[in-house]
């Protein structure tokens, strides 16, 4: 991994969530206390954070405030107030949405540096930092220009879709794998949303002074309604991988364990009773009541660790051979999310 | 199978594991992982742990089970239920099976036989008896063509281990399964703390499913002409370089992609069969290849005696076991060496 730091201070107010920049601020902040920003000396840092938190979590990026360099720490001190000010709405939904804000605010800078040779190496720094992974120049002419290790990099992804990202379609050599800049700049952004839930995490949660507990409130209030899903009334509307195992149960045909798990997960998330999920399963040509019902309680969480099991995702069901995709799966994740779409 | 013939196997099962104790050796961090039994009950017994060897072989000696299972994860609490145990990290295992490989020669060596009136037949099987109505039970059957095409599967993975992921080969072991194909297993790496998400995608990878042209296309087209990349890679490459090419995706995911079965690798929560164990099915060890070209599982594999048993068989293509033909056999008492009978009887061909 790189050590010398090619930041200067300007980056720091890019990227405040690097340790460097908070080691740099660290000081200040000590001296600082909660309350001093109900005072008018403080005023500006409170009108920073106000801004920085609500627009970051209305517009799913955090603003760039025109004079940012103007004063770099009130900048990183808004950050970091920001930080425990969202930790304090205690909404996960809300703390998400902050993380990945401020992340897309970082990558927004980067981006600038792209198809400048001489941003490579701030490109794999700020990498290096924010992942604690390492990359290395690739050696190959631009924009192919890094290459990082298999495990960092499914580590990374797991959460990505796009094709282009899967490893199948990817340049993969000696145990790395090969991305463009802009690719770079992308996992940057993964990893400065995973740096910031942590910082998060781990940041203080002390009590609120008035002001910033009403800021609190505010931000709160913003949270947009939680979209319950819709249950599929009528078989109709099932996604085609589920309809596959419901025709092979009604044929007396055999489903693998794994097609049962999913089919019972399935079923119990769309509100079924443990006893319509036992009696659909009454005419497979092994059926042994006592054993299924030991199976679909377990996954109901009625038996054992009490875990509840979610239905597995598309991917998975898709390596298990149990993907069936048809034109209105789009992008969906899992398959509960189908009939939403279809509608 | 009849009451005789499990008898028969269990006492055969119980000279194995007492005379040949010292092949039975215990993975790495055994203490950690989670052990499975099935017994000849047919009853899976799982969440065991043992703290030594010696307190494995007497579990082994007093229990003779069916099937010696290990979990590839190791747990905090290996004893403790599923979602308690407290997950630290997992070998890589993968399951070439014949049962997931286009071969032509099934038609020709596979059969069925139905249960209550043992009629016999050929591929593809009725869903129940024509004669009686009855269950059917379908047989795989392995054949030297079978073998070659499992072993070609077992190199494309060695390759793309090696090559494409770096995986250094010391690190790979190979295992005749004991029935129907090879066990591949990848331990003590840094692999082994792959979640089951990324590991779903190296699968993915493996397989080469979800490849599109385009997007494999979109990721490589800065590359210089005259980089030489892993075999599959300059393969595709190649292929798709050609300005004529008529290969659909699912032409090269076919032809490239390798033939496993994904849910053994993709299962944290896997109990795998512990090498040098017997298959449930068979009676054959699960034995390591040092050499997979040579090895010969009809023979390395077998590990009973040649004491002389009589069995009834119901049916039994021609078989070479330990370099000696016997069968075919039809609906005749016959007088075999033991390894014959325990196999015949284990797959439920025979009875005693």
């Amino acid at each position: 991994m790189t050590s010398e730091s090619p930041l200067g201070i300007r980056d720091f107010v890019k990227y405040p969530f690097l340790e460097e920049s908070m080691k740099y601020i660290r000081p200040r902040v000590s001296k600082l206390k909660l309350e001093d920003l109900e005072t008018t000396e403080y005023k500006e840092l409170y009108d920073k954070v106000k801004k920085r938190t609500i627009a970051s979590v209305r517009h799913r990026i955090t603003p760039i405030f025109e004079d940012m360099y103007k004063d770099v720490d009130l900048e990183l001190l808004s950050f970091l107030i920001s930080v425990i000010v969202l930790k304090s709405t205690n909404n996960e939904l809300l703390i998400n949405r902050y993380s990945l804000a401020e992340a897309r605010r970082a990558e927004s800078f980067l981006r600038q540096e792209l198809g400048r040779e001489e941003s490579m190496p701030i490109i794999r720094y700020v990498f290096e930092k924010v992942t604690s992974y390492g990359m290395e120049f690739s050696g190959l002419p631009p924009p192919l220009s890094f290459k990082l290790k298999l495990i960092p990099y499914l580590k990374l992804t797991s959460n990505f879709n796009g094709l282009t990202w899967k490893l199948s379609n990817r340049l993969v050599d000696r145990g790395y794998v090969y991305v463009k800049d802009r690719e770079a700049v992308r996992l940057i952004r993964e990893g400065s949303y995973r740096l910031i839930m942590r910082i998060m995490r781990e940041s203080p949660n002390p009590l609120m002074p008035p002001k910033l507990q009403k800021l609190v409130e505010v931000l709160r209030a913003i949270r947009p309604p939680h979209r319950a899903l819709t249950p599929p009334r009528t078989p109709s509307e099932f996604p085609p991988c589920i309809t596959i195992l419901l025709n092979k149960i009604e044929k007396g045909e055999n489903i693998s364990h794994f097609g049962r798990f999913f089919l019972t997960t399935f079923l119990l998330a769309i509100g079924w009773e443990v006893e319509k999920v036992i009696n659909l399963y009454s005419t497979m040509p092994d059926f042994n009541e006592s054993m299924t019902r030991y199976q679909v309680e377990h996954i109901a969480g009625l038996r054992g660790g009490r875990k509840r099991y979610s239905a597995p995702s598309c991917k998975l069901l898709s390596t298990y051979g149990l993907c069936f995709k048809d034109d209105y799966c789009n992008d969906i994740r899992s398959p509960l999310r189908y009939m939403r779409k279809k509608k | 199978m009849k009451e005789k013939s499990l008898e028969f196997l269990r006492r055969r099962y119980r000279w194995y594991y007492f005379n040949r104790q010292n092949l039975l050796k215990l993975p790495y961090s055994y203490q950690e992982r989670e052990f499975g039994f099935r017994s000849f009950d047919g009853l899976i017994k799982r969440h065991l742990s043992f703290n030594s060897q010696n307190d494995f072989y007497a579990y082994i000696l007093q229990n003779v089970p069916r099937s010696i299972y290990y979990s590839v994860s190791l747990y905090e609490e290996p004893t403790f239920p599923m979602n308690e145990k407290g997950w630290k990290s997992a070998d890589i295992p993968f399951d070439i099976d014949l049962k997931d490989i286009d071969h032509r020669c099934r038609e020709v060596h596979d059969f069925w036989i139905c249960t209550s009136c043992s009629l016999l037949g050929r591929l593809p099987t009725p869903e129940t008896c024509p004669n009686c109505n009855g269950k059917l039970i379908e047989y795989y059957w392995i054949c030297d063509d079978c073998l070659t095409k499992l072993r070609e599967e077992v190199y494309k993975l060695y390759d793309l281990l090696e090559n494409d992921l770096g995986i250094d080969r010391a690190k790979l072991k190979v295992h005749f399964s004991g029935n129907l194909g090879f066990h591949l297993i990848i331990e003590d790496t840094e692999f082994e703390e792959l979640g089951q998400k990324e590991r779903v995608e190296l699968v993915d990878y493996i397989m080469l499913h979800g490849f599109r042209y385009s997007s494999f296309k979109y990721n490589s087209v800065y590359v210089p002409r005259e980089r030489r990349w892993s075999y599959r890679i300059d393969e595709i490459i190649k292929r798709l370089g050609e300005s004529d090419h008529k290969l659909t995706d699912l032409d090269v995911v076919k032809k490239l992609g390798i033939k496993i079965d994904a849910s053994v690798t993709v299962d944290l929560h896997r109990i795998f069969r512990l090498p040098d164990s017997l298959h449930d099915d068979t009676g054959l060890a699960k034995k390591e290849c040092t050499d997979l070209e040579k090895f010969d599982p009809f023979s390395e594999a077998v590990v009973f005696e040649d004491d002389v048993t009589s069995i009834f068989v119901y049916y039994s293509p021609p078989i070479k076991l330990k370099e000696n033909f016997f069968g075919p056999f039809k609906k005749e008492r016959v007088r075999v060496p033991a390894y014959v009978a325990v196999y015949l009887i284990a797959k439920g061909l025979a009875d005693i």
